[in-house]
């Protein structure tokens, strides 16, 4: 109930910002669009800078910022997928994981340049993280075969305050980082299912599923960098 | 134009749908092994005089690389902790029982069962795990087993079911603790009496202090150069005190990683901003076998470590005292390429072979 108001708190923020620009009587440009892609592994191959490889937890690979020039005030959108196949066999257990991590947030944000070429961005986001592994293994065993089939699927949404610093390169073309601290509060729900083959003995299954709350208080620094262009 | 975007449609789904059935026959069409234990118990040094405590070692051993301990049947402890690489594992994140990425690199297990730690009078086991969040070794093996990425056992009483249900655990439980059924203080005790076997005195470095070095290997040349550089030149004991023997080393430091480090270290267990961004100094034995390095595995062999000390030791607040010159900035130890190489050599001495090839340690599971 409360994630549906902040929705609507924010549509209506953006009505009213829209609103604004449309009675404005100056003619030139009222909006500047921004995309931005998360450089890290690029920057490091181009580059070839040290082999240290700190882990980023920023999972927002693609970001759009919108602005009002007039207010400095606007949107802020993050996207990030990623799959994964994993399979392998270790000779006694052969496993495959199919993992499919969504991750959303939209945001409103407000723009403080600091000098000709720096400008800070201050956003507060909602988030929406969608995280699905399905996982198969199969082992045999003292003439008994085990195939277990377990899916698990993590849906949170949260919120929190975002800080970006961003350098011009040139007219279009920015590089920045970000550190957000996020509150994220979801479910995860398993299910597990295990049938074991008896070598034309019979078979037997078994099913257990769970359900979690997990909420979870998370302080990203800055280690993701984004390339950001001015559309 | 509406013909040439179907044409790309049907391009895409014919190469999703050829990817998809490749994976699914490489799942499908890929061969196993039957697997069985093989039930004979070794003698662990003391069997004739104390076989109950052989027979705890014994179920200890056969827990530790038993995958009924994960959820899915797909993981044992052993899978991030392998024998070869002195319990340690060759990845900077191993993967858990639904192959996601733990947070922190495998870090090796030995000499847990050494400890100069006393509380009231007993003898307690040094920090455990990087950020020295366990100090009991009893309940350290739980830890691994229930947390979600990793074993994802997370209800004990679902993982004892489990394993009661398994024939095999009854007559070793007999010979252990002389009972039917597993609970998880049993659990716990075997692996305890397992992981504590794990040693290391044997390697050539500890031959050559702790006996006649005329008698046994004594250090190359390189590598008694490479023990002076790093006692004497580069003062790399002011850390990592290479006694010989099985010790475990209780000290956290900041090395300077990261100016702002993501993984707060010990900062998690003490909540006292001076330890942020420290983590748990590693015993050096097995050293040469168990790369990737540091808590996170971001280096990924010896030379890099020591160009991190070289070079790119990071100012951060909490850099260790150790790391700081007298003005507060970050050493910088210039080790010159012969100097890593004697370094490296001398390191490589500590490598305990016997350990890490020792039958008795390794897994009981054997294949058809």
């Amino acid at each position: 109930m409360h994630f549906k108001k902040i929705i609507l708190a924010f549509c209506v923020f953006i009505s009213i910002q829209s609103t604004a620009q449309d009675s404005s009587s100056f003619p030139q440009k009222k909006w500047t669009h921004v995309m931005g892609v998360q450089a890290n592994q690029l920057i490091r191959q181009v580059f070839n800078f040290s082999n240290n490889n700190p882990t980023i937890n920023n999972p927002y690979l693609l970001t759009y910022t919108a602005t009002n020039l007039q207010s400095n005030w606007g949107v802020d959108v993050g996207f990030g997928y990623t799959y994964n196949n994993i399979f392998d066999n270790d000779g006694n257990t052969k496993k495959e994981t199919n993992i499919n991590d969504l991750y959303f947030r939209v945001g409103v944000q407000k723009q403080i340049p600091l000098t000709r070429k720096f400008t800070s961005q201050f956003s507060f986001h909602i988030l929406y993280d969608l995280l699905n592994n399905k996982t198969a293994t199969i082992q045999e065993f003292n003439f008994q075969k085990t195939s277990i089939n377990s899916k698990s699927n993590i849906a949170r949404y949260g919120g929190g305050p975002a800080m970006n610093l961003r350098y011009k390169l040139n007219s279009r073309v920015f590089i920045g980082t970000e550190m957000n601290y996020y509150f994220k509060h979801g479910n995860t729900k398993t299910d597990i299912t295990t049938i074991n083959d008896f070598q034309g003995q019979g078979s037997q299954t078994a099913t257990s599923k769970a359900d979690n709350n997990v909420t979870t208080i998370l302080l990203n620094v800055p280690t993701a960098i984004f390339l950001q262009i001015k559309l | 134009m509406k013909s040439h975007f179907s044409n790309k449609m049907l391009a895409f789904s014919l190469i999703a749908c050829f990817i998809a059935v490749v994976s699914c026959n490489k799942f499908k069409n890929s061969p196993i092994s039957e697997t069985y234990l093989d039930t004979e118990e070794p003698d662990y040094g003391n069997k004739a005089t104390s076989p109950e405590w052989n027979a705890k070692i014994h179920l200890g051993r056969v827990l530790f690389y038993d995958k009924a301990l994960s959820l899915n049947n797909s993981i044992s402890c052993a899978s991030c902790h392998k024998q070869a690489l002195a319990f340690a594992d060759d990845v900077a994140q191993s993967r858990g029982f639904e192959n996601k990425l733990t947070h922190r690199n495998s870090i090796a297990i030995q000499n847990l069962g050494f400890s100069s730690v006393f509380n009231g009078g007993f003898q307690m086991s040094a920090p455990l795990f990087w950020d020295g969040r366990e100090n009991n070794l009893n309940s350290l093996i739980s830890k691994p087993i229930a947390n979600h990425i990793e074993m994802g056992m997370d209800n004990p009483e679902t993982l004892i079911a489990k394993l009661n249900n398994i024939p095999y655990y009854k007559p070793l439980l007999q010979k252990a603790f002389y009972v039917d059924k597993i609970d998880m203080t049993f659990l716990a005790e075997a692996m305890g009496h397992f992981i504590s076997q794990i040693s290391t005195q044997n390697s050539r470095f500890d031959q050559s202090k702790l006996f006649n070095a005329t008698q046994l290997q004594p250090l190359t040349a390189i590598e008694q150069r490479g023990e002076m550089l790093f006692n004497n030149t580069y003062n790399c004991n002011r850390c990592h005190n290479p006694n010989p023997g099985p010790y475990m080393n209780e000290d956290f430091a900041n090395i300077g990683l990261d100016l702002n480090s993501n993984d707060k270290g010990r900062m998690n267990v003490s909540n006292a901003s001076a330890d942020e961004g420290k983590f748990k100094v590693p015993d050096l034995h097995n050293v040469a076998v168990t790369a990737p390095y540091m808590h996170d595995g971001r280096f990924k062999n010896l030379d890099e470590v020591l160009e991190h000390y070289s070079n790119n030791i990071k100012a951060n607040s909490h850099l260790d005292n150790r790391l700081q010159n007298t003005d507060g900035t970050p050493i910088s130890l210039n080790i010159s390429e012969s100097d890593r190489k004697a370094i490296i050599a001398f390191l490589g001495s500590m490598t305990d072979y016997k350990t890490i090839t020792n039958p008795n340690l390794s897994s009981p599971f054997k294949s058809k």
